[in-house]
């Protein structure tokens, strides 16, 4: 990761941005159903390994005085789901979530008439190349 | 509709207007890292000079290709190794690819 971080500093004029944007672990997955949330998904270890080692990957390139933060934070975005079905298949498939926090899954088959939606959270980060 | 990894991803330019990033693509020269299939580039070509979109899979590339952006190009590549050689952008930005 932080070779990447250098390839792309050395690809970016002096002046130039590089922005970093990714799923947010600090920010699992919510699952709303007819509205109302009724819990969650939660990612897999590596795949939150995976987003400490990028975030010590920028803060090492940020010391090293080659990229200068300009803005950081996350926001929410919502997915709707077809059915319970298409969201098992999902996290069936997902190589970043592993499964559904406890009584999550109960509570959407308990109401299989009202739509489902997915909010999840992407972080960013906004940096000066210097 | 959920149906592949680029799909669970916002369907509309929504990470882009969240990110404020709008003065960073504008008129410039932008390297997509994870270009995927060309999804984001394909939003960021609206405004910016020209936009290389980088992915390690030749199936998203050739789906990137395949949007017929004027001003943007699409090859294999990981961020580890760019492989841009000398060309140099205003604008990097790694999606979903850190």
């Amino acid at each position: 990761m932080v070779d990447a971080l250098h390839q792309a500093h050395r690809a970016v004029r002096p002046g130039g941005t590089i922005i970093d944007l990714r799923p947010d672990s600090a920010h699992p997955p919510r699952v709303l159903r007819g509205g109302r949330a009724v819990g969650g998904l939660y990612e897999r270890r590596d795949a939150v390994a995976d987003n400490h080692f990028s975030d010590r990957a920028i803060a090492r390139v940020v010391r090293e005085g080659l990229l200068k933060p300009i803005r950081r934070g996350h926001f929410w975005y919502e997915l709707p789901i077809a059915d319970l079905a298409e969201l098992d298949a999902y996290v069936g498939q997902s190589r970043r979530i592993a499964g559904y926090t406890r009584g999550t899954h109960a509570a959407l088959a308990a109401h299989p008439d009202r739509p489902i939606v997915l909010r999840r959270a992407l972080a960013y980060g906004i940096y000066r190349r210097v | 509709m959920i149906r592949c990894p680029s799909s669970v991803r916002p369907a509309d330019d929504i990470e882009l207007r969240r990110l404020r990033a709008a003065p960073y693509f504008k008129e410039k020269d932008v390297l997509d890292i994870g270009t995927g299939d060309g999804r984001l580039a394909s939003l960021i070509a609206r405004s910016a000079r020209s936009v290389v979109g980088l992915d390690p899979d030749p199936i998203g590339i050739r789906d990137a290709r395949r949007r017929g952006l004027r001003n943007a190009r699409f090859r294999v590549s990981t961020a580890q190794d760019l492989g841009v050689g000398r060309e140099r952008f205003d604008t990097a930005l790694f999606s979903w690819s850190l």
